[in-house]
């Protein structure tokens, strides 16, 4: 009996934690224009490795529990991301490269100019240090701009609310960015900024999908739908980066 | 208890869940039919002061018609809330939050005044960040410079006043069997909240500090 109830003190735990979005978010720094010094120049930080996924809340495969339930929810998942991640790679299409395209756009438009790395993401032997949602724990100074902008895609890909047909597969993109000082030394701006908030994530900013564009009943549907899953992750990508700009 | 009662009771349980998230809320109006004043020098203000020692955000949260009061502006009969900011001191982060309800959101928009009720900078509502189950707005002044702002003033934005926020969500449900079976099911929810000339406010300054690198958590409510 005490197992029973320790069981379903688990699954209870479990299932709060998906609907809460589970991460504890980065400490919130809305930006202060007129306490900062001036910036023009913004170096870019490498970011942590992303890659393209899928995810399904409340897959079917959980409600048989245990170790058997946890295989077939992480096999299906991962025949999905890998049927993604095909189409994105016989596309040519890296969110990434786009993400760096839509923002410098922007920030340009804004008075920015973006300094990026020559290698986007962290190579396999990089120890940097990364706290909630990917963002670094500490800073080292820069004397190549005025700023330094840490950057990190927490998850990029298409999300379902459930497996029925009233929980289509949508564009999703979550995004933690940090604004610091030249010297590593003052947070200048930190937020978090989730397109399709379908993990129901508290306090983060949240911008909603197109209502019926890039929605797609199941992942056959978003399997046939070819090019045009990447034009719903281009959307949510300029998106995010307008919610971002607007901030700064 | 039997097995058979157990089911009953999980079920019912589950059945009253949903009614939880239903409980009726509807924003109070604001009275504009009477008492209007003139101006806004004619209005009585309300002092806005930091939180005390373990004094928590979410008590400051009230309706807006607590603390509006009708002016007349531009010829218009309209409810304001008026605060004053002689109470802080320095660097000071004044966040505005608006609470997401069916019953009715508050489309604000917050002006900063000069002592002689003159604008010094206007933020609409679409200023405002969304944040999951609200809006919010940080407004940043420094009382220790000269020709600070003296007054905050919210009122409704009447370019979103009349509009809806569109929601997408995500909604889980979880039922409970004999011999801790389970079953999860998913489903998506979009809604819609008004927004309107009154709802849910909450306005808080802080001493503006710059947020640490790490912690746990948003240590801000």
């Amino acid at each position: 009996m005490k197992r029973l109830a320790f069981r379903r003190w688990c699954m209870g735990v479990v299932v709060a934690a998906t609907l809460s979005g589970c991460a504890s978010l980065p400490p919130q720094q809305s930006y202060n224009r007129d306490a900062t010094p001036p910036i023009k120049t913004i170096v870019v930080l490498p970011a942590q490795p992303y890659q393209v996924d899928v995810l399904m809340m409340n897959h079917p495969g959980a409600s048989i529990g245990g170790l058997v339930g946890g295989i077939v929810v992480a096999t299906d998942m991962a025949n999905k991301r890998g049927k993604l991640q095909a189409a994105f790679a016989s596309a040519q299409f890296d969110p990434g490269v786009y993400f760096k395209q839509s923002l410098t756009q922007r920030m340009g438009e804004r008075g920015y100019t973006l300094i990026w790395p020559a290698a986007l993401v962290d190579g396999p032997n990089a120890k940097t240090q990364r706290g909630s949602f990917g963002l670094r724990k500490q800073y080292a100074s820069t004397t190549q701009a005025d700023a330094q902008l840490d950057l990190n895609m927490d998850f990029v890909g298409y999300a379902a609310a459930g497996a029925g047909d009233n929980a289509p597969y949508r564009p999703t993109l979550k995004v933690a960015a940090r604004l610091v000082s030249r010297d590593g030394k003052q947070n200048y701006f930190t937020d978090v900024v989730a397109y399709n908030n379908v993990q129901n994530q508290a306090k983060v900013i949240t911008l909603e999908p197109e209502p019926r564009r890039f929605a797609y009943a199941d992942f056959d549907e978003l399997e046939a739908a070819g090019l045009d899953t990447v034009e719903g992750i281009k959307l949510a990508i300029d998106r995010t980066s307008d919610a971002l700009v607007q901030q700064l | 208890m039997k097995p058979g009662a157990r089911v009953a009771l999980l079920a019912c349980v589950v059945a009253a869940l949903p009614a939880c998230g239903h409980q009726v809320y509807r924003a109070a109006a604001p009275d504009i039919q009477s008492g209007c004043v003139g101006g806004l020098a004619e209005l009585a203000s309300h002092p806005l002061t930091y939180l005390a020692p373990k004094e928590k955000a979410r008590t400051r949260r009230l309706e807006f018609a607590e603390v509006a009061a009708c002016v007349t502006l531009d010829g218009a009969a309209m409810p304001v809330a008026l605060y004053r900011l002689d109470g802080l001191q320095g660097q000071t982060e004044i966040d505005i939050r608006v609470s997401l309800s069916e019953g009715g959101t508050f489309a604000a928009s917050a002006e900063l005044l000069d002592a002689g009720f003159h604008p010094v900078k206007h933020h609409p509502f679409t200023a405002f960040v969304r944040r999951s189950n609200e809006y919010s707005l940080s407004v940043f002044i420094d009382r220790a410079r000269p020709g600070a702002p003296a007054y905050l003033l919210l009122r409704p934005d009447p370019t979103q006043v009349g509009k809806d926020d569109r929601t997408i969500t995500s909604q889980s449900t979880a039922l409970y069997g004999p011999g801790g079976a389970s079953i999860y099911f998913g489903k998506e929810v979009t809604r819609l909240r008004p927004l309107l000339a009154a709802g849910q406010l909450q306005v808080v300054p802080y001493p503006a500090q710059r947020a640490g690198f790490e912690a746990n958590g948003n240590a801000r409510e």
